[in-house]
């Protein structure tokens, strides 16, 4: 039952640190073709959100989002479809129940429920998530760089894990 | 890359006389043929490489002491797994994570030095604290637990709360620290020893800068690791630890307690962290004594041979972790109790997380309540 922990890369690139770091969770169908919608209307969104393609947004959890403020996220963005019009009927529906609760234990960690937000994109819309992208982004800007640094505690290389199993 | 040898030599590991009455008393055991604890000491023994690490069964071990209290050897066998598990984690290796990693994630943001935590909340004017004073009163966990848990209808603040009734009633005001880490009982007990000692260090930090010198806590895992833990790791924390049924017990004793009657029949499960690794007992069941009217009646598993609530560490939760779980309201059923009461919050929460079964469902279901809340409410007007 033992299972290999992994850190994931993207987040331990030295970047700039005065820009925000954003997650953002991208649901496959109405928000990941809004998404193909604005690149190729070529609109521009903040480069600071890094997306996280997933097959419906009812796959997040309070792990996986506290998850990503643990290695240093200032704040999640989680894009899926409307609330009737999802692929799978009722995902996004568990992913506005998952969003309360994450909500909740933000606030007691003092981090504040404005750091996770919640977007419902209309099929295909890429203007309208061009500008939900950015209007979060500003918001985070102005909530300034999230308290928890991450610090990895071990670096397990990708190479020597294979080796280890 | 942990030295094993050293582990089996501090542990007493090698003292191991193979005879077997590990495996009899361990709860795991009964339930999955495949699990032995004294296998698991005799592999490391014999094999003494990296594959020891790779075991899965080091993950699902319970550390409830059941085999520590009937070794013959006298083998910490607590220390074995956990020094084991800092090995494994060492090399990226660790447990299934329960509940989406939440709580590791938790525990991991908690050890951030700038955190402004917002964890106080639930206090209410009847519950009288200090900004400064003698007694500090370690909260744990409970907040996060009622916020999280919340679907389970947990009320693991319940405890908290009952906690500081019973100590004003004794007249201490304590002081709570708004800005207390988790103990650090989970990481250090999953291998993430630098985890645990970031949030050690962090609390020893916080109690220091409040001026108490006692630290009063409800917590059965964080008593246990403020009082052993944090000394063994960081040397003297300059604070006393005691736990609240010390105080409470000691009360009872002097008289300056009083209880109205409660007409209910009662059941205790002694937690694995307060039984058999601290040998608090007597005390749950005096104060529970000195209440008029209540009857106290004993699962089969009581004292040091209890019944383990099934998990740890918020990790490899699966079928076998069920059915201790299922075995153990079994019996807290059959005594015919109305109410099982627990001192340990996790233990409130694994077993209403097993009552939640929907085939055995009416079979299980029995009001659970924390000790402290129970007996708080108990209290003379």
């Amino acid at each position: 039952m033992a299972r290999k922990r992994k850190i994931p890369q993207e987040f331990r690139i030295c970047r700039d640190e005065s820009e925000p770091r954003i997650v953002g969770f991208v649901c496959n169908w109405g928000a990941y073709s809004g998404l193909e919608m604005a690149g190729v209307k070529k609109l521009k969104y903040a480069p600071s959100v890094q997306l996280i393609r997933l097959m419906c947004l009812g796959r997040i959890n309070t792990g996986l989002v506290l998850k990503a403020f643990e290695f240093g996220a200032d704040g999640v963005l989680l894009l899926g479809c409307p609330s009737g019009s999802c692929h799978y009927e009722f995902g996004v529906d568990r992913a506005k129940e998952s969003v309360a609760q994450i909500k909740k234990m933000l606030n007691l960690l003092g981090l504040g429920s404005k750091r996770v937000h919640l977007v419902e994109v209309p099929l295909g819309d890429g203007d309208f998530l061009a500008r939900r992208i950015n209007t979060f982004e500003k918001r985070i800007r102005e909530l300034g760089p999230s308290p928890i640094k991450y610090v990895p505690t071990q670096i397990v290389l990708a190479d020597q894990a294979a080796t280890l199993l | 890359m942990k030295d094993i040898k050293k582990t089996i030599f501090e542990s007493k590991a090698y003292s191991c006389l193979d005879c077997g009455k590990c495996t009899s008393a361990c709860p795991v055991a009964r339930h999955d043929s495949g699990f032995s604890p004294r296998m698991l000491v005799y592999d490391a023994i014999h094999e003494s490489g990296p594959e020891v690490f790779r075991d899965g069964r080091l993950w699902q071990c319970l550390t409830c002491a059941s085999c520590e209290t009937i070794c013959a050897s006298d083998v910490r066998y607590g220390e074995f797994i956990r020094a084991l598990r800092g090995g494994a984690y060492e090399q990226g290796i660790s447990g299934q994570c329960t509940h989406g990693g939440a709580l590791q994630a938790l525990m991991h943001i908690m050890a951030s030095d700038e955190l402004n935590q917002n964890r106080l909340d639930w206090l209410t004017r009847q519950l009288e604290t200090a900004d400064t004073s003698d007694t500090l009163y370690f909260v744990g966990c409970a907040p996060y637990f009622e916020t999280f848990f919340a679907d389970l209808n947990t009320k693991s603040l319940k405890g908290a709360t009952g906690s500081i009734t019973l100590l004003n009633r004794m007249g201490i005001v304590p002081a709570i620290s708004p800005n207390e880490r988790c103990c650090g009982h989970d990481l250090l007990n999953s291998g993430d020893v630098e985890g645990f000692l970031k949030l050690a260090r962090q609390n020893v930090k916080e109690i220091a800068e409040s001026g108490a010198s006692r630290v009063v806590v409800s917590c059965p895992e964080g008593y246990h690791t403020l009082k052993e833990e944090y000394p063994r790791y960081l040397g003297n924390t300059g604070f006393e630890v005691v736990h609240i049924m010390d105080l409470v017990a000691q009360a009872v004793l002097d008289g300056s307690l009083q209880f109205h009657a409660v007409k209910k029949k009662v059941t205790y499960h002694d937690p694995c962290r307060l039984g058999r690794i601290s040998g608090i007992y007597d005390q749950p069941r005096d104060i529970l004594g000195a209440i008029p009217g209540l009857q106290i009646v004993e699962m089969g598993h009581h004292r040091s041979s209890a019944l383990c609530c099934g998990t740890q560490s918020w990790m490899n939760c699966g079928s076998v972790n069920k059915q201790i779980q299922v075995e153990l309201l079994r019996e807290a059923k059959a005594t015919g109790a109305d109410i099982l009461l627990t001192a340990c919050p996790k233990c409130k929460i694994h077993l209403q997380c097993a009552m939640h079964d929907e085939v055995l469902g009416q079979d299980l279901k029995i009001e659970i309540k924390s000790f402290a809340s129970f007996v708080a409410g108990a209290l003379a007007r």
